[in-house]
């Protein structure tokens, strides 16, 4: 069999460097899989991408599939042959769309419906010149494409400007052809450094051609070429280049031939907060920033060119001449914030919409002020802290600083209302009651800085439910999800033990807003159901708790009833409860009545009746006490309530005892109910 | 090669190159805008199957932008030197080298990268593919194929270079700061600087910007702009109406360097100039069909005739 190296380029203008990785691997698993469902067998394959190019490299491909086997489906057997056995005219037809004239070639299949009559015959593969346009066409019609672009007067979209396409087969072109440009063994290196095209004689020659163009094609050595200069430009300055995956995947996107160069600054700008400094040198020239051993910001910093200039010191002046206005920047807005005092800024925020029905910034501020006291009130913590940092909470938003650099929301906060002498709690909590910023981010460490964290959004959600925009399946404009996931992970995992309930009463009131605030505890109950069974917990144990008398209030509570109830369900005692209270539930709804009277002992005439009457009254003694002790004391009356189903019959006769009875089952339901619902329990 | 040492020199230089390319050479349009993308001869342009090429100098207003003249890169009125050309050209991307080049920039010295940038304007209802040009890690360039323009898709596509003249200039006069930039030197003796001309504006137009407009007039102004551009496209008259559209464009910028507007109203205000944008693109693009898209292509304007796009 025929093999060669396949090779596929297709030359575009530049890519984007975010998307790139993940174009290069579709596009080289789309061409191996067209070429795996077409059979074509071949050896290793290696993708390229740079940010002119997608490329895919495949190893001995096969120049013909394999034969095919060919099965043709004729008319049924009983309607093939007539009395003589002849063909029908059904079948002469079928034969002859198959080209043959002889009935021994057809044979029969015998299917839960009946005979047919089939025809099987094989055909030669088809060759890879043949199916190659096939082959390209299936393979970029699913790449991961967030936007597609039209150029030209064309009508057909890709990610950006197609520009040509190398296809070769071994040494010869193989024709097919993409957005209008047909194969050819042409390719095009380094814009600056290799004028003209790059004619290749063998597809084995791709990288090599390529380098000698000053493009390096893989992805992976150039990365690893960026990593090593790096950490040799850093060794040269004394200091320890950032560590930035993403930086350098981006950086690794955008050049073809790499070269790390270093600059400095005026350390002077050291003065200005350094999450400024590094945001101005990442965000807006992806460079890499330096640190000493002892882990202080360099006035120096790492950039990654795309050319091997012939005068690189001109290339660093270049950078060194753009990062001095961006610090510059960072240093007017440091200074110019720095001067506006927190009361001006708090009235400032007034004139800030937050939501239309919800009011200002201003409004927001001192709702979450207000809710942060009350969250610390109840906990025992420092109130007026609490207050105070909900009310500079937001303060940074109408900063200059966090105009350019949003990322920097509550930094900037924190280092003006310090510089303001704030107090250190004040000044920490402002940062962090923004986290958790995204899933499995990290929590506030402070009961001050959670208060704020809650009581912001909190806030939110209620104001957002009170005016009728819950978030739906498809749209959460305010992020409603992520905030209650965030409120049930501070309550449950710093944790704080926090009647959520009475909460959000608070908030609907400083809202001043008249609704339920029902649908806002389910949703986010929703939303703790769901986290704590990704964590592994039952299902229908959240259920269960969820359904107790009175509801959950208290998340941290209800998480720690949870995991008890979880243990409790490995009992041998837990499946004669459950049973019960199945039962108990059907016998007290088919009996009417709802509320529970008193069990009168006089009426009992069977033992396990006081027994039980007993029992009940133990449960119901130790309802204070925390969860592990209530499920003991169900485990104790385990087996009684079961005798008492064997021995007594509910349903009595005499109208009497059978109240009674009815009343010692409902006392028995609403003293376990009061812990859980145990009758959903699986 | 051109003599290329002062400010007049590189819009002389970026003209002569464009106009042998085939741009019509327009004149900066002479209302306060945010960008030369609202030019008409952009904005408009870009709409429908018509051809057109042109290039233009417009200086533009970004009233966030000013550091009262004390940033060396950054102020709020500056010059952008614009080219279009629809549909644009295949090797678009090597003409603006050429320009380059053509400035007097040695590409193998200096690191130039086309770097991801896509470009969308809320207000504009527009949004196109692109880059922004880096040279040694500053933004001389803009370039954008626009997708669409006022709701509207862009067929062909208008391709757009955005020069930045005073960034560009730094680098051609060897200077750290605009207002060291010469703007013209006849060799007598007498050079004019950026400063000499733009210095006292930039100190007075920041303080305008971010103290002293006033809040309630400019969102009493922005109420009536719009009223008055819907008034307009109600009688089938999209210029006057796309003129008022940039104004009440203007109020929102100035709005917005006075914090007067929160993140939640931003959107509100968007949404106000978008409609206005899209009514005046639709009008526009009826008219134009009404006069039988007389600078499209035959096979461009048959395609747009039969209601196959943008019906």
């Amino acid at each position: 069999m025929h093999k060669e190296t396949l090779l596929l380029e297709i030359g575009t203008e530049e890519l984007p460097p975010k998307s790139l990785m993940a174009l290069k691997n579709a596009f080289a698993e789309n061409i191996t899989k067209a070429l795996d469902d077409r059979q074509f067998s071949h050896g290793a394959v290696t993708a390229f991408a740079t940010p002119r190019r997608l490329a895919v490299c495949l190893a001995l491909c096969d120049a013909i599939q394999p034969e095919q086997l060919i099965q043709r489906k004729g008319p049924k057997l009983s309607a093939a042959y007539d009395n003589d056995g002849q063909p029908t005219k059904a079948l002469s037809g079928f034969m002859k769309s198959c080209g043959i004239s002889d009935p021994g070639l057809l044979e029969q299949e015998e299917t839960a419906k009946g005979a047919w009559v089939v025809y099987r015959s094989t055909q030669a593969g088809a060759s890879l010149t043949s199916e190659i346009q096939a082959i390209v066409n299936d393979a970029t019609a699913t790449l991961p494409i967030a936007k597609r672009m039209r150029w030209q007067s064309h009508r057909t979209e890709f990610v950006r400007p197609v520009r040509w396409l190398l296809a070769l087969y071994g040494n010869a072109v193989i024709d097919c052809q993409f957005h209008g440009k047909a194969a050819s063994a042409t390719t095009y290196g380094h814009r600056a450094m290799h004028r003209g095209p790059i004619t290749l004689s063998h597809a084995d020659h791709y990288e090599a051609s390529l380098e000698a163009g000053f493009v390096i094609a893989s992805f992976e050595t150039r990365q690893a070429l960026i990593n090593d200069q790096l950490n040799a430009a850093a060794l040269a300055k004394a200091g320890i280049a950032s560590d930035d995956p993403a930086l350098l995947e981006e950086v690794t996107a955008l050049t073809e031939w790499p070269q790390v160069l270093s600059g400095d600054f005026d350390p002077g700008f050291l003065a200005v907060p350094e999450e400024a400094l590094i945001s101005a040198m990442r965000e807006h020239q992806r460079y890499f920033h330096l640190r000493d051993e002892g882990g202080k910001l360099q006035p120096s910093f790492l950039t990654v060119a795309n050319l091997e200039s012939l005068q690189p010191h001109q290339v660093v002046a270049g950078n060194e001449r753009v990062i001095r206005p961006r610090l510059a920047d960072a240093q007017f807005f440091y200074k110019k914030d720095l001067q506006k005092p927190l009361d001006t800024a708090l009235e400032q925020l007034n004139q800030v919409v937050f939501q239309n029905e919800l009011g200002s910034f201003g409004d927001k501020a001192r709702r979450i002020s207000a809710l942060a006291g009350f969250i610390a009130n109840s906990l025992g913590e420092n109130q007026a802290e609490a207050a105070r940092a909900g009310l500079l909470a937001k303060t940074d938003l109408i900063s200059l600083m966090v105009g350019e650099f949003p990322e920097l929301q509550g930094i900037m906060g924190s280092y003006y209302a310090k510089a303001q002498g704030e107090s250190p709690s004040v000044a920490e909590s402002i940062e962090a009651h923004y986290l958790p910023r995204f899933s499995g981010d990290t929590l506030p460490k402070t009961m001050i800085a959670c208060a704020v964290a809650m009581a912001d959004r909190i806030d939110t959600i209620v104001g957002l439910f009170g005016i009728g925009q819950p978030p739906t399946g498809s749209k959460d404009p305010f992020a409603l999800r992520r905030q209650s996931l965030a409120v049930v992970r501070i309550c449950i995992e710093v944790p704080i033990d926090l009647n959520l309930a009475g909460l959000i009463q608070e908030s609907a009131r400083l809202h001043a807003g008249a609704f339920s605030t029902a649908p806002v505890m389910d949703y986010i109950l929703d939303r703790f159901e769901n986290l704590l069974t990704e964590r592994g917990a039952k299902w229908d144990s959240i259920r269960a708790i969820r359904a107790k008398s009175g509801g959950i209030n208290n998340l941290f509570r209800a998480s720690q009833e949870i995991t008890s109830l979880d243990s409790f369900r490995e009992t041998e005692a837990s499946t004669l409860v459950i049973k019960a209270q199945k039962r108990v539930q059907n016998i007290l709804e088919k009996s009417g009545a709802a509320t529970a009277g008193d069990i009168n002992p006089g009426h009992f005439n069977v033992a396990v009746e006081a027994q039980l009457s007993n029992c009940i009254a133990s449960i119901q003694a130790v309802k204070s006490e925390p969860i592990d002790a209530r499920l003991a004391e169900v485990a104790n009356s385990a087996e009684t309530i079961e005798s008492y189903f064997e021995e007594v019959m509910v349903m009595d006769d005499n109208l009497t005892i059978r109240e009674n009875r009815l009343n010692t089952l409902r006392q028995l339901s609403q003293a376990l109910t009061a812990i859980a619902a145990f009758n959903l329990l699986q | 090669m051109p003599k290329v040492d002062t400010f007049q020199d590189l819009i002389l230089t970026l003209q002569q190159f464009w106009a042998a390319k085939g741009c019509v050479l327009m004149q900066p349009y002479d209302m306060e805008v945010g960008a030369g993308t609202f030019h008409p001869a952009t904005f408009l342009r870009a709409i429908g199957p018509e051809r057109w090429s042109a290039a233009y100098v417009q200086p533009c207003r970004r009233p966030t932008d000013g550091r009262y003249g004390e940033n060396p890169n950054r102020y709020q009125y500056y010059y952008q030197f614009q080219v279009v050309m629809k549909p644009n050209p295949e090797n678009f991307q090597e003409l603006y080298l050429e320009s380059l080049v053509h400035l007097g920039i040695d590409p193998a010295v200096h690191d130039i990268r086309f770097v991801e940038d896509n470009w969308e304007s809320p207000t504009l209802g527009a949004w196109g593919l692109g880059w922004e040009v880096w040279m040694d890690g500053m933004e001389i360039t803009q370039f954008t194929y626009f997708q669409q323009v006022a709701g509207l898709e862009c067929f062909p596509v208008m391709g757009e270079i955005t020069y930045g003249l005073e960034r560009l200039s730094l680098y051609l006069q060897g200077v750290e700061d605009f207002q060291q930039l010469v703007w013209s030197d006849n060799g007598q003796g007498h050079p004019v600087s950026y400063a000499d001309i733009f210095h006292q504006y930039e100190v007075e137009m920041s303080a305008f910007n971010f103290d002293l407009a006033d809040i309630d007039g400019l969102f009493q102004q922005f109420d009536y702009f719009e009223a008055e551009a819907n008034r307009f496209l109600v009688a089938g008259l999209p210029l006057p109406a796309y003129e008022y559209v940039m104004k009440a464009s203007h109020c929102f910028n100035l709005l917005d360097a006075r914090s007067a507007i929160s993140v939640t109203e931003r959107q509100r205000f968007i949404l106000s100039v978008r409609t206005l944008a899209r009514g005046v693109g639709a009008a526009y693009f009826e008219t134009r069909r009404a006069a039988g898209f007389p600078l499209a292509s035959d096979s461009d304007r048959a395609f747009v005739m039969k209601g196959l796009i943008n019906a």
